[in-house]
């Protein structure tokens, strides 16, 4: 694994905490990238959630939207410290309000990805937040809730990016934030 | 245990104003349950704030070094609080979603049965654990939590939930561990007045400690 941000010291920490998981979900060759055990380590969680709000505190970002699941353990703490909302962006059917849902491809199908109504007013500035980004379905997915209760996605924020993935190029040429590659 | 019983925390107006950030949706996820909605309470930075520092100060000096999240909405309380208090935040999951070893408990639903996953090696013989989760309604859910833990070896000091009833209903009693809740869940206020297009309605005002109004009305369900 490569780092990208290679020159805060921290990354170095947070790369090490994150273990690689053979053949998960399924046999064939895909090394999954597990941050739970990132979470073991309270520095390199802190490392982690820092290196966010370092960047985006201060930006006039309202909203923090996190994607279900690993998107919330990471997104309510940038939130809380710079001062913005969080908002969960959930599979079907979990949410009890009124909702707008999005669709998006799988590799096999498709799946849904659902906010709920009221949770954003138009104008408010956005991030986008999860644990990894690799085709980018998801997160272009997010973006879309988000761009169509008329919010303005600042960024996408991940932690580790698959950029053999190209999901960079998904996102319609909203930024990407990562602080970490693995190919 | 409730917030606004103890000492210092009696009339704190940051449990009134959590209690009015969350929202209540009726018949969801099915007809007599009235759902605390937390993600409303999310919407409000304050309240949210309020809510992670009042656990905060509960729990910083208690000697916790693992905080434990019930899959989802214990992911969006208990990683915040655990970069607060210095301690490791482990995710308890639903089957099949944690990639490495797991160990894996079963729970009894209304009908049927689920299962909390919790990976091998998070937590260590001898450590103190908190475990927590947005609502607890039978505390099946949390009762499975405390049985994982307690497989690994590690020493539950107690449960916290934003919202739950003053009484645990239901046989699982959460194994006699304590459990410290923030607020209790709104209910409608007038339930004798006739449903309007067979639903019920739900007012702001109502923040209800205790009381059986007569009516076979669930007020909260533990779902996801």
């Amino acid at each position: 694994m490569s780092a990208y941000r290679d020159k805060d010291p921290r990354i170095h920490g947070i790369q090490s905490k994150i273990r690689v998981v053979p053949n998960f979900p399924k046999p064939a060759g895909i090394m999954f990238q597990d941050i739970t055990t990132l979470l073991l380590d309270p520095k390199a969680f802190k490392d982690t959630v820092d290196l966010f709000v370092e960047r985006y505190k201060g930006k006039n970002i309202s909203v923090v939207a996190g994607i279900e699941a690993r998107g919330f353990i990471f997104g309510p703490p940038i939130a809380l410290e710079i001062g913005a909302k969080f908002v969960p962006l959930r599979k079907p059917k979990k949410l009890p309000g009124r909702v707008i849902s999005e669709e998006y491809e799988l590799e096999y199908g498709r799946d849904c990805l659902e906010m709920h109504l009221g949770a954003v007013e138009p104008g408010e500035q956005a991030l986008v937040v999860d644990d990894l980004i690799a085709t980018g379905g998801t997160l272009c997915a997010a973006m879309k809730l988000l761009e169509r209760v008329g919010a303005d996605v600042v960024e996408c924020a991940c932690v580790i990016e698959l950029p053999d993935l190209k999901g960079r190029e998904r996102l319609n040429g909203k930024p990407l934030y990562v602080l970490l590659e693995s190919h | 245990m409730f917030a606004g019983d103890q000492n210092g925390l009696q009339g704190d107006p940051r449990l009134k104003a959590i209690s009015e950030a969350i929202r209540v949706v009726p018949h969801f996820p099915k007809p007599g349950i009235m759902f605390q909605d937390i993600t409303t309470l999310l919407l409000d930075h304050k309240a949210f704030k309020d809510t992670v520092d009042i656990f905060v100060d509960r729990y910083r000096d208690m000697g916790i070094s693992v905080v434990a999240g019930v899959e989802a909405r214990g992911f969006m309380f208990g990683p915040s609080i655990a970069l607060a208090i210095g301690a490791k935040f482990v995710p308890l999951r639903k089957p099949r979603k944690l990639p490495g070893e797991v160990i894996s408990e079963a729970y009894v639903l209304e009908y049927g049965t689920d299962c909390l996953e919790m990976h091998v090696g998070a937590v260590q013989p001898g450590e103190r654990a908190l475990v927590i989760d947005d609502l607890v309604a039978t505390g099946g859910t949390l009762s499975a939590a405390i049985r994982l833990l307690e497989r690994a070896g590690a020493q539950v000091v107690e449960c916290a939930c934003v919202v739950g009833l003053r009484e645990v209903k239901g046989q699982h009693g959460l194994n006699g561990k304590p459990l410290y809740i923030l607020v209790e869940p709104r209910q409608q206020i007038n339930c004798s007045a006739p449903p309007v297009n067979g639903v019920e309605t739900c007012r702001h005002d109502d923040l209800i400690l205790g009381g059986n109004f007569g009516s076979p009305v669930n007020t909260t369900s533990k779902s996801d």
